[in-house]
């Protein structure tokens, strides 16, 4: 199976007005062992004023814990790979702690007002030749279109979070609030798309049918068109949105099944073995 | 040059549901009223102005006036573009239980969707209330858009029961406002309709479990005139 990556991320229309940087991150690691992508959304309020570092890192974080975790040694068993995986949330709050520590430098000594300061949200995905593991703290969103046009939503949505209230990886709890689920490849149908989204894109549209009928419009336009063609229109796309939409910046990342092994005009982080 | 259609479906900015809640019980009568009547017409130009910098937000209003009784005064959610102040009228008791009740009825999810911005409520009154408050507040505090609601309270004259407005805020650190005059009255009116307007339309994202003082960090709020002993309500 060979994954091909498509993204990109806008600055808000409403962050532009007021002068604001773009908060939201995104990146992608590929290699023979595995294809992980990852994108954040810092909180953006005069409380997180460094979220768009906070995104960054947390982005950073999960390339490189899901690498890490696709080259274990847990072999191809379903139930050493889910044991394993029952670690990533403590390991992931671990691992963006210790970045956010690094880059504070120590210019804030108390640990929660460090953390609260990078304050972010993630969503990931991994895919290595058995599985796919997805993953999310906070709002946002991850679906999933099947080789059979299904959408799915593979983690749990959090009902209770409404208007502008999300889960971060900052919270003194926040290992409670990382999702994650598995989907091993000998159930079919396999993920023909993989969507991740900051929520500054779902609430551009009216309801949540023309959201996703988004994923279905992407794949059609990628299987006529071609990834290039959508990776060049996407920025577009991507502002016009948030023009017309929730005035929030806006990331969104897919990871398609191809039979190409072209990857898209895309950051491809080459992590150390 | 080949055009593609942007992927999905309609797009809209965000709905912000503004509602007023107005006491028009008999103590109203005479300048109270006719003076809440002219701060809120007064301000409207103001908020279209600032509902117009954000178009990221479609201010919708609507109004309730509580005396013996609930019930809409505007029942329709207005755009804020088409908001216009028909006078309200003063007789009765205060039944601002039943307001909150009135309200908290149109805060369901199925009503308002989560992408909806939170909905700013202004309490305006002038006395203390007359049915159960209490049950008003947990009507509303059962929604979960009554929760996330923003809450501003607006005391007229003297006798306003402060204790309850600031119930109804839920948050120590906002306090309810003190109209004595007529000057203030307009500025605190004013400063609802677009510097809470403002904040409630482009809030950045809160921490779930780091919230205890409301969804939207609520800006300063004016100060109280000093004016003559006389003018003092």
């Amino acid at each position: 199976m060979n994954w091909q990556i498509i993204g990109d991320s806008v600055r808000g229309a409403s962050h532009k007005r007021n002068g604001k940087p773009n908060q939201d991150a995104w990146s992608f690691t590929q290699n023979e062992g595995c294809t992980v992508l990852a994108v954040a959304d810092g909180h953006g309020s005069s409380k997180h004023y460094r979220s768009d570092v906070g995104a960054k890192l947390a982005v950073q974080a999960a390339l490189e814990l899901l690498n890490d975790f696709a080259h274990a040694d847990t072999g191809s068993n379903p139930r050493q790979i889910k044991q394993a995986a029952d670690y990533l949330p403590s390991q992931l709050v671990q691992a963006w702690r210790a970045a956010v520590d690094n880059v504070d430098e120590g210019q804030t000594i108390i640990p929660k007002e460090r953390y609260s300061i990078y304050g972010t949200t993630l969503l990931a995905v991994l895919i290595s030749a058995d599985y796919a593991l997805y993953l999310q703290i906070g709002d946002g969103d991850l679906l999933v279109l099947t080789e059979d046009g299904q959408l799915h939503t593979p983690l749990p949505k959090n009902t209770n979070l409404i208007a502008n209230e999300t889960y971060s990886l900052c919270e003194e709890k926040a290992i409670y609030h990382v999702e994650f689920s598995l989907q091993f490849f000998d159930h079919k149908p396999l993920p023909a798309l993989i969507f991740l989204a900051t929520d500054g894109y779902a609430n551009s549209f009216t309801d949540s049918v023309d959201f996703q009928q988004a994923v279905q419009d992407f794949q059609l336009h990628i299987a006529t068109h071609g990834s290039d063609k959508i990776q060049d229109c996407l920025a577009d796309w991507l502002n016009e949105t948030s023009e017309q939409g929730s005035g929030d910046d806006v990331t969104v990342a897919m990871v398609l099944l191809t039979a190409d092994t072209n990857v898209a005009n895309g950051e491809v982080i080459m992590l150390p073995e | 040059m080949e055009i593609i259609k942007r992927p999905g479906g309609a797009m809209a900015n965000r709905p912000l549901h503004f509602f007023w809640l107005a006491d028009c019980s008999g103590s109203m009568y005479g300048e109270k009223i006719e003076q809440l009547n002219y701060a809120i017409r007064n301000a409207i130009k103001p908020m279209q102005d600032v509902a117009a910098d954000n178009p990221n937000a479609q201010v919708m209003v609507r109004a309730i006036k509580f005396s013996t009784g609930a019930q809409w005064h505007i029942a329709t959610a207005t755009p804020v573009e088409e908001f216009k102040w028909d006078n309200l009228t003063s007789n009765g008791v205060t039944d601002m239980g039943l307001a909150l009740q009135l309200v908290a009825e149109q805060l369901d999810v199925s009503q308002m969707p989560e992408r909806c911005l939170p909905p700013v409520l202004v309490l305006v009154s002038d006395g203390q209330p007359t049915d159960d408050f209490n049950a008003g507040l947990a009507a509303l505090m059962s929604k979960p858009w009554g929760k996330k609601s923003v809450r501003i309270g607006i005391g007229i004259g003297q006798d306003v029961d402060l204790e309850v407005l600031q119930k109804f805020i839920g948050n120590p650190e906002v306090k309810p406002l003190q109209a004595n005059n007529a000057e203030d009255l307009v500025k605190y009116i004013r400063w609802a309709s677009t510097v809470v307007l403002q904040a409630a339309s482009a809030p950045a994202s809160q921490v779930k479990d780091q919230v205890s003082t409301g969804v939207v960090p609520i800006p300063q709020a004016p100060i109280a005139s000093d004016v003559e002993a006389d003018d003092v309500w």
